[in-house]
Order: C-alpha cells, then structure tokens, then sequence
C-alpha cells in the first residue's frame, strides 16, 4: 500500500472536517499530516478530559452527599471511607462508558470501512494475479463519486458484488480453460475429422472382430448414426462457439 | 446493452467507469464488472487508467467503446430490432393472400 493510498484512507477514516482540511495546494505528505493529526486529537483528546472532568465532579458530588447527610449516618457506619472511594470511582467508569458510547458510532464508521475495505481485497484475491488492476479499480469505486465517500449499506452491497464479480471471474477462467480443447478440435480440420473417424472406426472394426463382415454390414446404419452424431456435434459446436475452421488448402498441381 | 448504450453515449471528455456504469444501468457491481470484463476479452471495449492519477483517491478505470465494438453492437441491435418485428408482425392468414 502506497503512501498516497495511506493518505486517502487515513483522509477517509476521518469525518468530514478531516476531508475539508485536506486542501488543494498543500502537499500530499502534508495532507497525511494534517488528516493524521486531526484523527489524533479527536481520538485521544476528548477521552481523558472527559473521564477527568467526571472524575472532578464525581468526588464533587460525593462530597456533597457525605456533606448533606448528618454526621451520626457516617460516624456511625463502619467502612464509610469505602463509600468515599467507590462513589467516585463508579462515577468516573460511568462516565468512561458514555465517553465510549460516544465514541461507538466513530468506531462503528472505522470497523465497517475496514471490513468493507477487507471485502474489496479479498475479492481482489480471489479474482486473481491475472486481474491485479481491479484492487485499485474497486478501491476508486468504494470512494465513490467524491473520492472521499462516506461508508454506507450501499459500500457493502458494493463489497458483496465485488466478491460475486470474483467468483464469476473464476468461474469463467475455468469454462474458458475447460473450452480450450474443444475450440482446438473445432478449429482445426484434422482434429475433428479425427474426433468423427476414430469412433466410427473403432466400432466398425470392433463389429467386425466379433460378427465378422456380414455383422458390419448388418451394423452399417449404427456405425454410420455413430459418424453423423459426431459430425453433428463438430458442427453444433461450432456454431456455438463460432469458430470457422480454416479452408481446406487446394490440391498443388504437379507439372 | 446497457452498458453498451452508456458507453456510446458517454463523452470523451466525462468517459464511463464501473460506479458511473453502476449508477446509470442501475445494475449491482456483481453484474456490471463480470459484463465489462467479458467486452474487454472480445474487443468491444478499452480501458484505460485516469491519468495523471489523483493525489487524493485512487485513480479510476476508464472504459471506451472501440470502432469493432460499435459496429457489432449496430448489428446486434439491427438483429434484435428484426427480431423483435418478426415476433409482433401478424402471420398472414390463409386465403388473403393473392
């Protein structure tokens, strides 16, 4: 992965801020920079002030409450000091859980634009070292119109034909491979008169082992149904395949 | 034909590549790129990369419809124009005709 691509990515792991940031006339490693930085900050800033402010006015209210209460409550309860403590701590990990529920749909944005971006490699993969150029090609339509294309239900749909591309791919490599011997006894004259005249021959002379001439006789219209479903077939073939085999080269005259 | 008709009519200045060809035809991705692959092997149509190649995405495939292509995709469309009328003419009936 290139350091433009990193680039686009990180630019496109970022919220929409990030994009604008990235302007026209800075450079690219600048650009990578600057979305890099943002990212940053916005991940790692806003979680510890969050959990310290909570933290402040955690131990803010606890003492408050120790406060309000009269005196005999907590003089006379052993082990209020455990109160001191765990009101504050149970606060701030309340708070770490709504800082983090915050931050769940940023995190769901990422994951899902990993996966997608997963999915579109593995189909890459599958597709094949012959097809190298469709990881940039899908990795283009995954950004979208924009470039920079926010991840959506329609991303995955798109992730999803690129795997179903893949597999027609492969699909069609292995017909085109299973076809190629059947295009070349099509294509070529000898071959296919040979592909007629060695069966037909066969059981001309396998009759003709076990009945001798008269059964050969006899048999002749099997035999010749065997040469003709052949022929047929050669021919059905191809018109279906459209192959032409090449026209039959002239007798040379002798002088 | 779809994407044969988008191609035809796309401008050489604005050419068709795989989200267009998605957008337009209305065709998912998993028919659109099998369908353009199988026109590429046959020579109907080229591609070529975007160039020079954006700073800040990656480069689009371009696909263009080729001389060859065109005329067999007039043909194929002739061929099922005569289909089509053959199909809906009316057989003529015994005894009208003169």
């Amino acid at each position: 992965m290139n350091a433009k691509f990193q680039a686009h990515r990180a630019a496109r792991l970022g919220v929409g801020e990030d994009v604008k940031l990235v302007t026209e006339g800075v450079s690219l490693q600048a650009k990578q920079h600057i979305t890099i930085a943002n990212l940053r900050s916005k991940r790692f800033t806003i979680r510890p002030v969050a959990q310290l402010s909570g933290l402040i006015v955690s131990v803010g209210i606890s003492t408050l409450i120790q406060r309000m209460l009269p005196p005999t409550f907590i003089s006379t309860r052993p082990y209020s000091w455990v109160g001191v403590i765990a009101v504050p701590i149970s606060m701030s990990l309340a708070m770490f859980v709504i800082v983090n529920f915050l931050n769940y749909t940023r995190w769901r944005a990422v994951a899902a634009e990993h996966s997608i971006q997963s999915l579109a490699e593995l189909a890459a993969f599958i597709a094949g070292r012959r097809r190298l150029g469709l990881r940039q090609e899908w990795a283009a339509h995954l950004a979208g119109d924009s470039g920079h294309d926010p991840v959506s239900w329609e991303k995955l749909k798109q992730a999803v034909g690129f795997l179903v591309s893949a597999v027609r791919y492969r699909c069609s490599d292995a017909a085109d491979a299973a076809w190629t011997p059947v295009d070349a006894i099509l294509k070529s004259r000898i071959l296919s008169n040979l592909f007629v005249l060695l069966p037909t021959a066969a059981a001309g002379c396998l009759v003709l082992r076990h009945e001798g001439t008269l059964g050969v006789v006899t048999a002749a219209e099997s035999i010749g149904a065997i040469g003709a479903t052949l022929y047929g077939l050669i021919r059905t073939g191809r018109w279906w395949r459209n192959v032409k085999p090449p026209e039959p080269k002239a007798w040379s005259a002798k002088e | 034909m779809d994407v044969l008709d988008v191609l035809t009519n796309s401008p050489p200045d604005n050419p068709a590549w795989g989200l267009r060809l998605c957008q337009v035809t209305g065709h998912g991705t998993g028919t659109i790129y099998p369908v353009l692959d199988r026109l590429l092997k046959a020579g109907w149509i080229k591609d070529y990369w975007e160039d020079p190649p954006p700073a800040d995405r990656p480069r689009r495939r371009f696909y263009e419809i080729t001389s060859t292509g065109r005329e067999q995709y007039t043909v194929a469309l002739r061929a099922r124009d005569e289909r089509r009328a053959a199909w809906l003419r009316p057989s003529p009936q015994p005894g009208t005709a003169s």
